[in-house]
Formats: structure tokens, sequence, C-alpha cells
């Protein structure tokens, strides 16, 4: 199932703020006003292919390691990460945030306003949900699944509907180090 | 009641012929699918994503700063849409919120830093404070208030909420002026 077409383009929207210094795979959607920051003195940051980062998202990278993103994952409106590595196929919700050196597998799913807090390391599958009261962290294949058959169609519509709405941030893939 | 009126520059919104004031500072995507019914204020940072799906929004609504309105999609027949979003009449949403509900009703009050997920419903009159999270496919029933992360239903409303958020929403409309008509009150 998670076998998507391949889709070469990478779609950055025009009010999007990139670093120089961020790799980019192909196939990734920036829609309008995502950002992508390295801080100064701070490595480089990497991101996978088919990736979908939607609105206010901010991906900083503060540390002096290069903070490496996996492939197909979701990075829903309005999260800060700051974290070390992260792996394939991850949905992380609305409004939370990640704070440094976490280390995330794959497979995993935070949900919507929760804090992860520094120097966690999630393994795969782990799902993690904050409510009102307590602080939920569990393993489930569930989220990952209903995620890997909904993300490549959902990629290819945005491939489709985003270049006739927006003006394309032109991308060139700097294979400098 | 009594709301302090708030100025604008004028130079800073756009009024229309049918009273609505958008900021120039907001973003609107596909402004061809955005259709606000009239006396709709929409504040600076407001991202509203039109090209994604149809967005309606009805009159006297107020969408407050940095809130994001964005339609939600689901797997239809193999195939993910998007489908549209409406947004009745005389709703208050407040600084913060992300909404990507499937349709509001009228008389609903969105409070700060709300997160609004997927294909929620929200019939009319229901109250939704501050730092809620309502989860995807969540459905507010009428005259309640649901709060908490995960969003619960906490107590049901009085009969005047309607009456309530139509003149509040009113009178924040009223009470939002230029900044020019001020300068020429006084001389």
């Amino acid at each position: 199932m998670s076998s998507s077409p391949p889709i070469e383009k990478t779609i950055i929207c025009q009010d999007c703020v990139i670093s120089n210094g961020v790799q980019i795979g192909g196939g990734t959607v920036l829609h309008p006003k995502a950002s992508i920051i390295i801080e100064e003195g701070a490595g480089q940051i990497i991101l996978g292919e088919n990736n979908i980062i939607e609105e206010l998202v901010q991906i900083i990278n503060r540390s002096k390691e290069k903070m490496i993103i996996g492939s197909n994952n979701l990075f829903e409106v309005g999260c800060i990460i700051e974290c070390s590595s992260i792996g394939n196929q991850n949905v992380i919700e609305s409004k939370s945030i990640i704070s440094r050196d976490v280390v995330i597998g794959n497979g995993c799913s935070i949900s919507a306003k929760s804090i992860v807090p520094e120097k966690q390391i999630l393994s795969d599958n782990t799902v993690i949900s904050e409510t009102s009261s307590s602080f939920v962290n569990f393993h489930s294949k569930i989220p990952v699944e209903i995620h890997e058959s909904i993300h490549s169609s959902h990629l290819e519509l945005l491939h489709k509907t985003l270049p006739k709405f927006h003006n394309m941030k032109k991308y060139e893939n700097k294979t400098s180090t | 009641m009594q709301i302090q009126p708030k100025y604008f520059e004028k130079t800073q919104y756009i009024e229309t012929l049918n009273g609505n004031k958008v900021s120039k500072g907001s973003i609107l995507c596909g402004i061809m699918n955005i259709r606000l019914h009239g006396k709709t204020i929409i504040k600076p940072g407001v991202i509203v994503r039109g090209d994604l799906a149809n967005v309606n929004i009805g009159r006297l609504s107020t969408v407050s700063e940095n809130t994001v309105i964005r339609p939600s999609y689901k797997k239809f027949k193999g195939a993910v849409s998007y489908f549209p979003l409406n947004i009745g009449d005389h709703v208050l949403i407040e600084e913060g919120c992300v909404i990507s509900a499937a349709s509001i009703g009228s008389y609903v009050y969105i409070g700060k830093n709300c997160v609004i997920s997927k294909r929620c419903i929200l019939k009319d009159c229901c109250y939704i404070p501050d730092n809620t999270v309502l989860p995807p496919d969540t459905v507010v029933p009428s005259f309640t208030t649901f709060s908490g992360t995960p969003g619960r239903y906490i107590e049901d409303l009085p009969d005047c909420f309607e009456q309530y958020m139509k003149d509040y929403t009113t009178s924040i409309y009223e009470s939002f002026l230029p900044i020019n008509t001020l300068s020429k009150g006084r001389s």
C-alpha cells in the first residue's frame, strides 16, 4: 500500500521560509507559511521523500548535529519540531511540540496539542496523547495503517491542486555539503 | 453588554460592498472559492484555504488572529477528497485556532487556541471554551458546552444563548471601527 507513484517534483508554495542548506526529497509538499529554519551555526536538515508539511509548521534545527527526517510523514497545522531525527510514516498532529534531542522511530503518531519532552526516544508504532488528566503512551499499529492507506492518494491530490492556486517557489536541490 | 470600541487602520483592511472587513495581513488562498456572506471580520494572520475546497462564512462572523481555517479530507471511494466547509452566521472564533471541521452552525463560540479536528460537526448554539481539542469526527449537539482534551460534554447552555451571541457578534462588528472615523468625529 505504501508504494506511492513516483512523483519527482517538490511543491513549495511561495510564502514558505526555507534556510540555505536544507535538502528536500522529491514529492514533498509544503503548504503556504510552512518554515524550515536552520539556526546560525546549526547542522543541516535533510528531509526525505513524500512528506506533507502543512501551514505554520516550524521545523527548526538548533543543535550542531544533522537533523534527519524520513519519508511519508505528515506534519499537521502549527506543530513545532526541534528533534534530532524522525523516521518514516509518522503522523504529527496539530499544534504539538516535539522538543530537542527527541528520536522518533517509524509509524509513530502524536496527538493534537501534546508535548514530547526533551531527550525521549520513541520506538516504532508509539502513540502519544496528552489529555487534560493523563499522559497516554502505548504501542499500536492502527493509526499507521490508516495513515498508510490515505497518504499516497492525499499526496496525489495535493500535487494536482496546489500548483493551480499558488505561485511555486523554485527549489534546486543543492548537493553541496 | 457594552464593548469597548476597537479601532483599525483603514489602510490595513479591505472593506467590501457587503460590509466585510478583511485584513491585508491575512492569507486567503483560492479567493474564488471563499464566500463571505457579509459583515464578516477577518483579522491579520488568518489563513483560509479556499484552494482545497469551498469555504462559506456566514453573516456577522468574526475570525481572530492567527487562526487557520482549512477544509477537511476523507477517503471516499478509493480517492481522497476535500469537502466544503460551511460556517454559519454569528460565529465568533478567537485567536490561534485550527478549524478543519466539516460544518459549523450558527451562534457558535470557539475560544482561544482550540483545535477542531477533521470532519467535526458543530451544530447551532454551542460553546467551546479556550484550549479545547475536539477529536476527529466529533458531533457537538445544540445548546451544549464541550471542553477539555479530548473535548467532552460539560453542561447545557440556556435558551438565551442564541440571542446573546446575536447581540454580542453584532456589537463586535459595530464597535470595530476604522481610525479615520474617530478623527472625523473629534474634529
